[in-house]
């Protein structure tokens, strides 16, 4: 991390502040979610400036995307997760994300009433918004990679 | 092509596609409903909701009179009446799973990311004993295959991305587990087949997102397997399937079917270099062997059903779509590993009765 963890511009929609979660930056537990290394900070925030850009949001405020390069989209976390997720910050507070993998990885005995995955209709918005093909929503739908 | 024939389905998107009993086959649906049909693909029983998540279908199982159905929600194990009723019982597991498939030594296996798999041996008028087999380190179980060795011994061979390839001794009982793993560095294992019989081989092909392919004349005992690409295999990579003598790769960007790779495999002869490839451009986005007979495509809209008998007849010389192409050899420095797993024991909750 550099000594600012704080994106230097807000989102070109909405003027969200965006901070790099150290958590989610290997400063967090082993089980917490990673963005990979080779993702620049640019590019993390181009994630988020996306979702926000397309309102690629559930019906709780948080944001989701993808990563889509020459149609083939690129890997976000360490666990090869591919889509990203942004919990709904309240206003004047910066957002922060991480990647989630589209597959419920919640063990019956500590869940604790979050799915963990994205809703289906996030993947229809990123199929109706052109960030993600027929084919792609598909897998993702289904917990595969795409 | 005359050796593929899509089907459409106006009244449901299917998920997925899997051959069931001798002849039958079953289409998942995207909203959590499962369809059979019968080897003429006329209709024959449904469940509308066989996951009650609603959640796209990613794998049916069939044992017996049990129906498995998992989605990246949920695992349902449903049993059906033997008299002809209607009344069918479920039993839910509440983690989401990448699909499902039957073992050689009778259970329900379910590959479940970060938590391992799941492993279940129905029995019928009695609560599923399920056990959960996760690892120590944790490993991230992605797709699983179970073959029978010549010796008789039972083995789960797991997809487990960048952690390679792993394999389990799996007999019959409880008690902890050796997964032993191979991986090289860069490796991305999203799929791997069985070679051969699966109640009589200990072959497999594992593959790399990026189209690598290993082969494994036996997957326990390989230390540097045969490591090789097409050059020619473009776009992500999603499934490596084997039937009829060929090797299938799907991915993002095509259905290739490799001719003669595999002869020779299981007796200890090294992969041809040099391979008939016939690359079907498409936009698939699963595929599943079934009755070592067809291919099924799972298309954004419908499938494909790929006859491989029909294959077998455009392969002569005079056909003009295939091309011979040489693969590439790699080197990899292998690293062999072992995690130890542990087992979680419960019993499959929330049993209930649904009429479909």
């Amino acid at each position: 991390m550099g000594s600012d963890p704080e994106h230097s511009e807000p989102t070109r929609r909405s003027k969200y502040r965006y901070l790099f979660s150290p958590k989610h930056h290997g400063g967090g537990s082993p089980t917490d979610a990673r963005w990979v290394e080779d993702l620049s900070r640019n590019d993390e925030f181009y994630v988020f400036d996306e979702a926000d850009w397309h309102e690629v949001a559930d019906g709780g405020g948080w944001l989701y995307c993808v990563l889509n390069e020459a149609g083939e989209l690129r890997d976000l976390g360490t666990w090869d997760q591919q889509v990203a997720e942004f919990p709904y910050a309240r206003e004047g507070v910066p957002w922060h994300g991480y990647p989630i993998w589209a597959v419920n990885h919640t063990a019956p005995e500590n869940r604790n009433g979050e799915n963990m995955r994205p809703a289906k209709a996030i993947f229809a918005r990123l199929e109706e918004v052109g960030l993600i093909t027929a084919r792609q929503r598909k897998r993702l739908w289904k917990g595969k990679h795409a | 092509m005359t050796e593929i024939t899509p089907r459409q389905f106006e009244d449901f998107e299917v998920s997925c596609a899997v051959g069931v009993g001798t002849d039958a086959f079953c289409l998942g649906i995207e909203d959590g409903g499962i369809r059979f049909f019968n080897e003429r693909w006329e209709p024959i029983f449904g469940m509308k909701q066989a996951v009650m998540s609603g959640e796209a279908i990613n794998g049916v199982a069939v044992l017996g009179q049990f129906v498995a159905a998992t989605s990246r929600d949920d695992v349902w194990i449903w049993t059906l009446p033997r008299d002809g009723g209607k009344k069918v019982f479920g039993a839910h597991f509440p983690v989401g799973a990448h699909g499902i498939i039957t073992s050689t030594n009778g259970y329900f296996v379910a590959p479940l990311g970060l938590q391992g798999m799941m492993l279940c041996k129905p029995k019928e008028g009695e609560a599923h004993g399920v056990t959960i087999t996760g690892g120590n380190p944790q490993v991230y179980v992605y797709w699983v295959v179970s073959q029978q060795a010549p010796d008789g011994q039972h083995l789960l061979a797991c997809a487990l991305r960048r952690q390679g390839v792993g394999v389990l001794d799996f007999a019959d009982g409880e008690g902890n587990k050796t997964l032993h793993t191979k991986t090289f560095s860069g490796l991305d294992v999203v799929d791997l087949c069985t070679v051969g019989p699966r109640d009589h081989s200990a072959s497999a092909v594992a593959m790399g997102r990026d189209g690598t392919l290993i082969l494994f004349d036996d997957i326990r005992e390989a230390v540097n397997p045969p490591t090789i690409k097409f050059k020619s295999v473009e776009g992500t990579a999603y499934r490596v399937l084997s039937a009829g003598g060929y090797l299938f790769v799907l991915t993002s960007k095509a259905l290739h079917a490799i001719s003669g790779l595999l002869d020779g495999f299981g007796k200890g002869q090294p992969p041809q270099q040099e391979s008939p490839i016939l690359t079907i451009p498409m936009e698939a986005v699963d595929a599943e062997v079934a009755h070592d007979r067809w291919v099924l495509v799972t298309m954004p809209s419908g499938i494909l059903v790929l006859d491989i008998a029909k294959l077998k007849e455009a392969e002569k010389p005079d056909k003009p779509r295939w091309d011979r192409r040489t693969a590439t050899t790699l080197s990899p420095k292998w690293h062999s590993g072992s995690v130890q797993s542990i087992d979680r024991n419960g019993a499959l909750q929330d049993a209930m009765s649904a009429t479909n």
